[in-house]
């Protein structure tokens, strides 16, 4: 017989991970209300697929699971009808600013939504979702090499914009 | 600055969930539970069983080829003897991939197109004759893809 988690286990891993499954939703939405959608639609998902009572589903799950209804929601025209009525994903703030941090977090901020999406995506598993580069690979359908370059590009091309805006 | 572009990006925190979404997962815990994955092939099987079977049926109901007739009907024409299958062999001439089908909503199956050369031998109750047939025949093999 299946079993649904325990509330506490349930409740404490949205607490470590919410955020970050988020975070990684928005990108990959075209919309706030779509993010909220594929957040929660792929969390019960991922455990009906990958969880167990007292074990919760591995990240990568979660990540790739996200990624593929977030494709899903793309394709649907009902949706689009929506999302043309909804903000834009670039008007919310997909980090906790501190306030001693003055404004480069926000221009850092700003810079990692500038960067082209195959760069993003790769850089949001890597830190915030603390995946490794076999596991982003497994993800996102590449190579572990492909992976590490698009990294590497990816920071270097936040460097040069950091350099641009606080030299 | 830039140098420490990696540690400035591990200090950022994704932002919290806005309250209204976070209750909200807290609420989805209850269609969490985790399907078993014997309960998620018993499904796929039984979605490939009611595929196969429909191909079967059709076959068995579709009009002989005029002067070939079914393996079931040789033996009791034979003038009253009685033939039985002693051996059979089966080669694969041809695979083809026809396509992806969808027998449940996510869950896809290549449908691939094998054609067989049936090699059949039978020998007359008494041992006085034997009698050999070969056919071809069309099979079509739903393969459940795992999709994630």
């Amino acid at each position: 017989m299946d079993t649904i988690p325990a509330p506490d286990l349930w409740n404490s891993w949205l607490a470590q991970n919410a955020s970050k499954f988020f975070l990684y939703a928005r990108q990959q939405a075209r919309s706030e209300a779509d993010a909220e959608d594929i957040l929660q639609e792929s969390l019960v998902e991922s455990w009906q697929r990958g969880g167990q009572a007292n074990q919760p589903p591995a990240a990568a799950l979660v990540f790739a699971t996200i990624r593929r209804r977030a494709i899903d929601f793309a394709r649907s025209a009902d949706r689009r009808a929506k999302r043309e009525l909804d903000h834009g994903v670039s008007a919310a703030r997909w980090f906790t600013i501190s306030d001693g941090a003055g404004s480069i977090d926000l221009e850092l901020e700003d810079a990692v939504k500038g960067l082209p999406e195959i760069y993003r995506e790769v850089i949001t598993l890597k830190v915030w979702g603390e995946l490794t580069f076999a596991e982003i690979a497994d993800v996102l359908k590449l190579s572990p090499n492909t992976a590490a370059s698009r990294y590497r590009y990816g920071i270097d091309h936040l460097r040069q914009v950091m350099k641009a805006v606080a030299p | 600055m830039s140098d420490d572009i990696e540690q400035r990006l591990s200090r950022l925190r994704p932002a919290a969930l806005p309250p209204g979404l976070m209750g909200a997962c807290r609420s989805a815990r209850s269609t969490a539970a985790p399907v078993k994955s014997s309960l998620r092939w018993w499904l796929n099987g039984l979605a490939a069983a009611i595929l196969i079977s429909g191909l079967i049926a059709y076959s068995l109901h579709r009009p002989a080829t005029p002067g070939r007739p079914s393996v079931a009907h040789i033996p009791v024409q034979q003038m009253g003897r009685v033939y039985t299958p002693v051996e059979s062999l089966n080669h694969l001439l041809e695979v083809d991939e026809v396509g992806i089908v969808f027998p449940e909503p996510d869950r896809p199956c290549r449908l691939v197109r094998c054609v067989w050369l049936d090699d059949n031998t039978y020998h007359e109750r008494t041992g006085a004759s034997t009698l050999r047939m070969t056919q071809s025949r069309e099979q079509f093999v739903p393969v459940p893809l795992e999709i994630y």
